[in-house]
């Protein structure tokens, strides 16, 4: 066996990790007070499986991301739990978060334009996330690049090339074969696709659905696209201004929605037309995510909510879990079937929007 | 998703005055400590400059006398001299005192000679473009291999040493750097869309310049001021130092130079020691006020 | 690469030639009465008309101007009034002198304010180091060149005896190169050399802080740090970056730090160009005063070449055309 086959097989033996984010909250210090990005988040994403965590920009998605990875800048408070197999890895010291990195969990990031060192060739950059952790020769490493870079459908050559020579779509394949050098339990992808064209975007979520099938890594994927989240993930969670909505396996958090807010993401996005039904218009939710400087008192997302009541303004709603798994942050969880065909009606939204 | 209109952070058509850039400079300014140290020791220097004759013992080129008659040279601290006197028996507290008027003068008038070519430079090539444009960028790129201090050594020997030769020369140096950095602010500004709609909405050049331009790069001519202030105190320093300042007038570069050639060095600490701090918290002072405006004023340096 | 410096090479001629100008401007034009500057006083009649003719005095502006060409075409830079030879003679063996606190002193200057810049860029922001760093950094910066040297020379020759502060030392019977190795030569070049350093080295430091500082924020550090690389290695690929805007800040910093070489040999006797310079300027001897301020701007111009080249080595995103 050869040393590179001998590195390959080593790190395929690697076992999906398992992830469970529990009551994770995170505020970053500002000169008018603590901006509470995250608000008491938890989910768990099960070996070999991809959890797809959605909402609008702005919502707290990456920030969720960057706590878990411990990227976030050191003015901000961090507290809850990560737990990366069983083991927290919140505020790890820097030596033991060093060996965690990359080996346990790793990151594909948004902006793969800014994400590569400019001035260092991308081959370099793969290489230094491996020797950073395996005590192996450089060709080596080289090696493992080279086929890395196969994986994700770039020839070896151009390794040898700076960013700035590579085109968005090609960036993010290099950042993806980055993320894949030590073969991670754990793999972040925070917005893979948002900086590119549509095709690309596409062509892009293919290879990571067809990575994903072939090495079957635990993965979240942090999107605005609920079209992804559908094709790709088992499990789903929808934030809200920091806050987790809705969680539960896809099927049921896209077809069944129980929030209102997921049922307004979804008119917002266009969906192909069936056959036979007429098409369906875009709605677009009313109103403006709230400041969080100043959080409101009740539900956040009252405000723009056409079926909110008193209560929901009065009143934070707890995440509860049914049986099935399906978690919900609503007062009136129960009339969702009602709030459903009332949300499909542009009518109920444009209501909402004149009333605000 | 919401559809709200998009937020538009432009500037009233009117643009603003110069007042309110300077304003927003200041407040600026005093959220950096280093900065306000720096202002405050500015502050006190220029009191000092200001009220030097009155500050000041005696005439800085009187010879102090002993009881004897005789020069009193090279005496160390005492009641009648608190900072002792020179090799010929000059008051070095006087001469000290009286040399903050030379840099502040020189500083001054330098930088406002400086600060207005290279604005008025910088703008008209930046604004304007073409070919005023192209003969600036030319001129610059051959005044940037000038070395600076010999150029100044040369012409001030040749024009004949005295404060109005040594400002006019700081001047032609150091107008250069500053229409550069003040052209290329020029150009980012001319790009922005409210000068564009100040145009298509028949605003005159003059107008745009004065209401929108100028209070917009108000941050660049402060720090370029700033720095020219410093270049010009240190090239007249430097200059007195070599022994081409104004015999006239005393400066703190004189004062070290008169020191140093008549070797007085090693024993008159008190002679040295003052022109020398003068000049280090003068300069320092500078480059703390203009380092803490560009930290404050740059995005990507202030702390989050 | 080729052709780019090539062309670099031809835009640095015509640089030359433009300061060649300028100092015809400077010598001829300039004063009032450009014999006046030239003369000797007590001079013959025949020496002036020797004078004349040798320096070109004669015939209108352009005429003049075209024989002064023509002498700097054929290194023709006069004789020197105080030495009475050729003013090349006088100069090269100054050049080596010069080059020799110039460029080690701009060189460590350079290296040492990068790497403290690199520490103060990446220590916690509002910290001790942060702030301590900045704060002496540009207090030394304030200082004039001759303070810094005075200091030097008062602390470590005049009172506690270490350093020689005068001159390069005897240079002994041996000739060329080898005077350079001596023990004797490096112990007076400590002092000088010290000086140019600690002269160059605070703006280094304060430009290599604020381009780390800005490029920490960067997303491609924070994947880096994602990639659990020791945290040395993550400073440095921010150090590495910023190289670049360290450099081309450096180009119009050249002209300056000459300036405060020109200081620091004469504050320390040193027997450089720049020492020569003012003193051929206070002795009145002009041919040689313009052929030092020839020599000054042409290793200007070098450098900037240098540093331009230097450029085009470190950032991959420069394409030589």
């Amino acid at each position: 066996m050869t040393a590179l086959q001998d590195l390959n097989a080593r790190l395929a033996q690697k076992p999906a990790a398992r992830l469970e984010v529990k009551n994770l909250c995170v505020a970053y210090g500002t000169f008018r007070g603590p901006f509470n990005a995250i608000d008491n988040v938890s989910f768990t994403v099960e070996p070999g499986t991809t959890l797809g965590l959605v909402g609008e920009s702005g919502c707290g998605k990456s920030t969720v991301v960057k706590a878990i990875m411990n990227l976030l800048p050191e003015a901000t408070t961090v507290t809850g739990d990560v737990l990366l197999n069983g083991k927290n890895i919140l505020g790890l010291s820097d030596k033991a978060l060093q060996q965690v990195r990359w080996t346990q969990i790793s990151l594909i990031t948004q902006s793969a334009m800014n994400s590569l060192d400019p001035v260092l060739c991308i081959g370099d950059q793969i290489v230094e996330s491996i020797l950073a952790h395996e005590k192996i020769p450089y060709g080596l490493a080289w090696a493992r690049a080279a086929e890395m870079f196969a994986v994700v459908g770039l020839p070896a050559a151009r390794l040898r090339e700076f960013p700035h020579q590579f085109s968005g779509g090609m960036r993010q394949r290099a950042v993806i074969a980055m993320a894949l050098s030590l073969n991670a339990g754990m793999l972040l992808a925070d917005e893979p696709t948002t900086a590119l064209d549509p095709i690309m975007q596409d062509q892009i979520m293919t290879r990571i659905r067809g990575i994903h099938e072939h090495l079957r890594r635990s993965m979240i994927l942090v999107t605005h696209d609920i079209a992804v989240v559908s094709e790709t993930c088992e499990t789903t969670a929808v934030m809200y201004a920091g806050k987790l909505v809705e969680s539960g396996a896809t099927a049921d958090v896209l077809q069944r929605p129980r929030h209102p807010y997921t049922m307004g993401l979804q008119n917002a996005f266009p969906k192909l037309p069936v056959r036979g039904t007429s098409r369906q218009p875009l709605i677009s939710i009313p109103g403006t995510v709230p400041n969080l400087l100043m959080p409101p008192r009740g539900c956040r997302f009252a405000s723009r909510c056409p079926f909110a009541a008193a209560l929901c303004h009065a009143e934070q709603p707890e995440l509860i879990q049914s049986s099935d798994g399906h978690a919900v942050a609503c007062h009136f969880a129960e009339r969702a079937p009602e709030f459903r065909l009332a949300a499909r009606q542009a009518e109920t939204w444009r209501a909402k929007e004149a009333a605000i | 998703m919401s559809q709200s209109t998009p937020k538009t952070d432009l500037p009233p058509i009117a643009g603003k005055g110069m007042l309110a850039a300077a304003r927003e400079s200041f407040i600026l300014l005093i959220g950096d400590s280093f900065a306000v140290a720096g202002m405050v020791i500015l502050t006190i220097f220029a009191a000092i400059a200001i009220f030097a004759p009155w500050l000041a013992p005696y005439d800085p080129f009187q010879a102090m006398l002993t009881e004897s008659g005789r020069l009193l040279r090279l005496a160390p601290p005492s009641s009648a001299n608190p900072f002792g006197t020179t090799a010929f028996g000059n008051d070095v507290l006087s001469q000290f005192l009286y040399g903050f008027r030379v840099a502040f003068i020189v500083g001054l008038v330098a930088a406002f000679a400086v600060g207005i070519i290279s604005t008025v430079f910088g703008v008209v090539a930046g604004y304007f473009g073409g070919l005023i444009d192209d003969v600036l960028m030319r001129i610059t790129d051959v005044a940037l291999s000038i070395p600076t201090l010999p150029f100044s050594i040369v012409a001030v020997a040749l024009l004949g040493p005295s404060i109005e030769n040594i400002v006019l020369v700081i001047t032609l140096l150091f107008w250069r750097n500053g229409a550069r950095i003040i052209r290329s602010a020029v150009l980012t500004e001319r790009e922005r869309v409210y000068v564009k709609w100040a145009r298509a909405a028949g605003a005159s050049h003059i107008h745009i310049i004065m209401r929108h331009i100028l209070p917009n790069i108000f941050r660049v001519v402060f720090l370029w001021i700033t720095m020219s202030v410093a270049f010009a105190v240190l090239t007249e320093a430097s200059l007195s130092f070599l022994g081409l300042g104004d015999p006239t007038v005393i400066s703190w570069g004189q004062m070290l130079n008169t020191a140093f050639s008549s070797g007085s060095l090693r024993t008159a600490w008190w002679w040295v020691l003052p022109p020398s701090l003068g000049l280090i918290f003068l300069v320092s002072s500078l480059y703390l006020i203009g380092r803490g405006y560009e930290e404050q004023a740059n995005p990507r340096l202030r702390r989050r | 690469m080729r052709a780019y410096i090539l062309r670099r090479l031809a835009q640095a001629v015509v640089v030359v030639w433009a300061v060649t100008t300028i100092m015809f401007v400077m010598f001829r034009v300039m004063p009032a009465d450009p014999t006046a500057v030239l003369m000797e006083r007590g001079m013959t009649d025949a020496a002036r008309e020797t004078l004349i003719a040798q320096w070109g005095l004669s015939g209108s502006l352009w005429d003049q101007y075209l024989r002064y060409m023509g002498n700097l075409l054929r290194g023709d830079f006069g004789s020197s009034f105080f030495y009475r030879k050729p003013v090349w003679e006088v100069l090269w063996p100054l050049i080596g002198n010069t080059l020799w606190i110039a460029v080690p002193g701009l060189l460590l200057g350079a290296f040492a304010g990068a790497a403290l810049g690199m520490l103060v860029g990446w220590s916690k922001r509002g910290g001790k180091i942060e702030r301590g760093g900045i704060f002496l950094a540009t207090i030394i910066r304030g200082a004039p060149s001759f303070v810094i040297g005075i200091a030097l020379l008062t602390v470590f020759s005049s009172t506690l005896g270490w350093f020689p502060g005068f001159g390069m030392g005897d240079p002994g019977p041996t000739q060329g190169f080898a005077r350079y190795l001596t023990l004797d030569f490096l112990h007076h070049l400590a002092l000088p050399l010290i000086a140019v350093i600690i002269y160059f080295l605070p703006e280094n430091l304060l430009l290599m802080r604020s381009g780390v500082v800005e490029n920490r924020t960067e997303d491609y550090i924070e994947l880096v740090r994602a990639k659990g690389v020791p945290s040395s290695r993550v400073a440095w690929h921010a150090a590495r970056n910023s190289l670049l805007p360290l450099i081309t800040w450096l180009f119009p910093a050249l002209a300056e730090t000459i300036a405060g070489i020109v200081v620091i040999e004469i504050v320390f006797s040193w027997p450089g160009v720049g020492r020569e310079l003012v003193l051929a300027v206070t002795r009145q001897d002009y041919p040689l005063a313009q052929a030092a301020f020839f020599l000054l701007a042409v290793m200007i111009v070098l450098a900037n070449l240098a540093a331009d080249l230097t450029y085009g080595k470190l950032d991959p995103r420069v394409v030589y055309k």
